[in-house]
């Protein structure tokens, strides 16, 4: 599988770090590799980092978007860190916002939003199956 | 090395050319030097102060005046030859994907040397790769063609053109009360938004000429 | 009577105030070449090569036994030799083929036949030419297939009559060969199969295959719409295959049934085994899951595969109003989390 934009695995999320010129062809390509990799990866969480993107048209982000519903099918909370502010000034003049994606101002503060959701949900979890555990016992 | 000339030239990417010239005769008569031997001049450190005093007599943006004052900096200091200026307009036929890239790519650089803001340079890009695309995805092939502004006011021009089917009820698209999926409509209006001008000339089964101005 | 004697302008009697042309007692029918050129179209292209064969041989046989019958019945004939020769005579007098025998060897006591002749002038060779061109095998069976009716009535014994030259295959004239079963070697496989299939057997065959797969068809839906509760309040419904309107109907009437006998607050309803989930499939699954809302009941949809979410988003489904998770692990724990809260909140 052609992996030009590399999507690496940390703990619960996968994060993919956008270095180079997105084309059109590219963007495609991301797509589907990163739907791949979320249906392949028990994660819950997708971090796409652009901070080194200096420039995003309206079809870039729309399908950064529908990257996102992608990932939402699958159970996978998507987060858009670092988007410059050129850019996102760019984006909502263009009227072409990015309804529906979450950011986050950095990779940092990215993970650190995913990995607490994550935790309190693994807290829930655990409550939830202690008290089945509980009432198994008592039956 | 450093000419006179080679300094306006720098100077007249950023102002005006009488301006440039203005400048750097000031700065050159003020440390005692003469226009035709500026090259003699053991240290060009006080020839560049002048320059800045002069630059800030002009207004320009700031990142425009940061941009200058950098590659004055180059060329008398840094012994670098003046760096050759971008084409004052170029033309990128649209046949392949690569080519919107490309388009956008040339279309920041001339923006960012004519001293437009980091935004207004990804605005410019963004209007390229828009109307790049467009011709791409609607018309096959096409060309896009960005020019240099200098009269009245610094900018530039981008014109897009193609044989295409042409777009039928551009009124409503511009509305936004016409929906694609793929977006044509966004893009024109993304287009609109962003640009000081913009005009489309285009009717069904003739083809479709759009032209976008941005000034600085 | 002598076969030279055969004269079918004598022997045949027009009768135009009944509409009839007979033989003997026997009605006979004229009809034009080219309609019946129409009609051997038309079962070469519906029933294909095989069964036209054997269909068109027996119609052949069928002519020869009952020319054998009918001459057999009105006429007396002079000699053995006479009674045979008439069959090929009658066959040229039909105006369907020109007959030259070639040697006929026959012993009716031991029940030995061996006929060799060439046939010009075949009508059938000459309209399946026309329809169709020439052909890599001979193609007149409804001769051949009266040379055997003929021959094997009046041998008493079952011949096999084959073509071993034919102007459809492109020679130029047909010649003809009969011999008892048992004489012929594999050669003679193609006519003997087409004498002996008498089941019309494609289309019994594919009504055998229909039944089948209509059997095969309700196995499936049976097997596929099963509504688990997997935990108390907890039901999880697996989808397997395709999903129309069918299926979607009585998926919602199993679900709805089970959420009302087991009074669940949570469904789980999972899709990895759907292969395509396009538009109309995501509306009949939402369709499905308000229904389910209605009753009360909590949806979550799981198993959606990578392939799926990409065409779905594409394309621009809605899914908004759908809870979606990656699998039945995921989706119980959520529900679970859903109940206790509701217990908690409750």
């Amino acid at each position: 599988m052609r992996r030009t934009i590399p999507i690496i695995k940390l703990r619960q999320n996968l994060i993919v770090s956008i270095q180079i010129e997105m084309t059109d062809r590219l963007v495609g390509e991301l797509k589907e590799n990163i739907a791949y990799e979320v249906r392949a990866q028990e994660v819950s969480g997708l971090v796409i980092e652009v901070s080194a993107v200096d420039f995003l048209d309206s079809y870039i982000a729309r399908s950064i978007q529908q990257i996102a519903k992608i990932a939402s099918c699958m159970g996978v909370e998507t987060i858009l860190a670092g988007l410059d502010p050129s850019v996102a000034i760019t984006l909502v003049e263009m009227g072409a916002d990015m309804l529906g994606v979450q950011t986050a101002l950095d990779l940092e503060d990215a993970l650190d939003l995913l990995e607490e959701r994550q935790a309190a949900s693994k807290a829930e979890e655990e409550l939830v199956l202690a008290e089945i555990y509980a009432r198994l016992e008592e039956s | 090395m450093a000419s006179f000339a080679d300094i306006c030239a720098v100077l007249g990417r950023h102002y005006s050319a009488a301006s440039a010239r203005t400048i750097g005769r000031m700065a050159v008569r003020r440390v005692g030097a003469h226009e035709h031997a500026i090259a003699q001049l053991r240290d060009m450190r006080p020839l560049l102060r002048e320059l800045k005093r002069g630059m800030d007599l002009f207004s320009t943006s700031p990142v425009a005046r940061r941009l200058c004052i950098s590659q004055l900096e180059e060329l008398l200091i840094g012994g670098g030859t003046l760096a050759p200026l971008l084409p004052a307009h170029f033309e990128v036929s649209i046949v392949d994907e690569s080519h919107i890239v490309e388009a956008r790519t040339r279309a920041r650089a001339m923006a960012q040397e004519l001293g437009f803001s980091r935004t207004e340079q990804v605005k410019v890009a963004t209007i390229v790769s828009e109307l790049a695309r467009n011709i791409y995805h609607y018309a096959g092939t096409g060309v896009i063609a960005v020019q240099r502004l200098e009269e009245p006011q610094r900018g530039i021009s981008i014109e897009a053109r193609d044989e295409g089917p042409g777009i039928a009820d551009v009124e409503s698209i511009l509305a936004g009360s016409y929906r694609s999926r793929t977006g044509l409509g966004l893009g024109l209006i993304g287009c609109r938004n962003l640009t000081d001008e913009l005009t489309i000339d285009t009717a069904p089964g003739k083809g479709t000429r759009i032209k976008a101005r941005m000034y600085r | 009577m002598k076969v030279s004697d055969l004269n079918l302008a004598e022997m045949l009697s027009f009768k135009p105030d009944e509409g009839r042309v007979l033989l003997g007692g026997d009605r006979m029918l004229i009809f034009r070449q080219d309609s019946l050129g129409v009609l051997r179209r038309l079962l070469y292209d519906q029933l294909g090569d095989r069964l036209t064969r054997s269909i068109l041989t027996h119609f052949g046989h069928q002519c020869g036994c009952g020319d054998y019958a009918t001459l057999s019945a009105n006429y007396e004939w002079e000699s053995e030799l006479d009674e045979m020769a008439a069959g090929p005579a009658l066959h040229t007098w039909e105006g369907i083929v020109h007959v030259e025998p070639l040697l006929l060897e026959f012993n009716r006591e031991a029940g030995t036949f061996h006929m060799k002749g060439t046939w010009r002038n075949s009508y059938e060779a000459e309209i399946h030419r026309q329809l169709f061109g020439i052909c890599e095998f001979p193609v007149c069976h409804t001769l051949t297939g009266y040379m055997s009716g003929w021959c094997s009535s009046f041998i008493g014994k079952r011949v096999i009559a084959i073509e071993t030259k034919c102007v459809g295959k492109g020679d130029e004239h047909c010649e003809f060969e009969v011999r008892s079963p048992e004489a012929w070697g594999d050669e003679a496989d193609a006519w003997r199969e087409a004498l002996e299939t008498t089941d019309y057997s494609l289309s019994r065959e594919l009504e055998a295959k229909l039944a089948v797969i209509q059997e095969q068809e309700l196995a499936i839906s049976e097997l596929s719409t099963p509504v688990m509760e997997i935990w108390d309040d907890v039901l999880v419904l697996p989808i397997v295959g395709v999903v129309d309107t069918r299926r979607s109907m009585e998926i919602m009437n199993n679900l709805l049934l089970s959420i009302e006998q087991t009074q669940a607050r949570c469904v789980i309803i999972d899709v990895t085994g759907v292969e395509v989930v396009d538009t109309k499939t995501a509306d009949y699954l939402l369709k499905v899951m308000r229904a389910a809302n209605l009753l009360g009941s909590r949806c979550v949809l799981t198993g959606l595969s990578s392939a799926i979410a990409q065409t779905l988003v594409e394309i621009g489904a809605d899914l908004s109003e759908v809870r979606t998770l990656r699998n039945i692990k995921e989706g119980l724990k959520d529900c679970l989390k859903f109940l206790r809260a509701q217990t908690r909140a409750g």
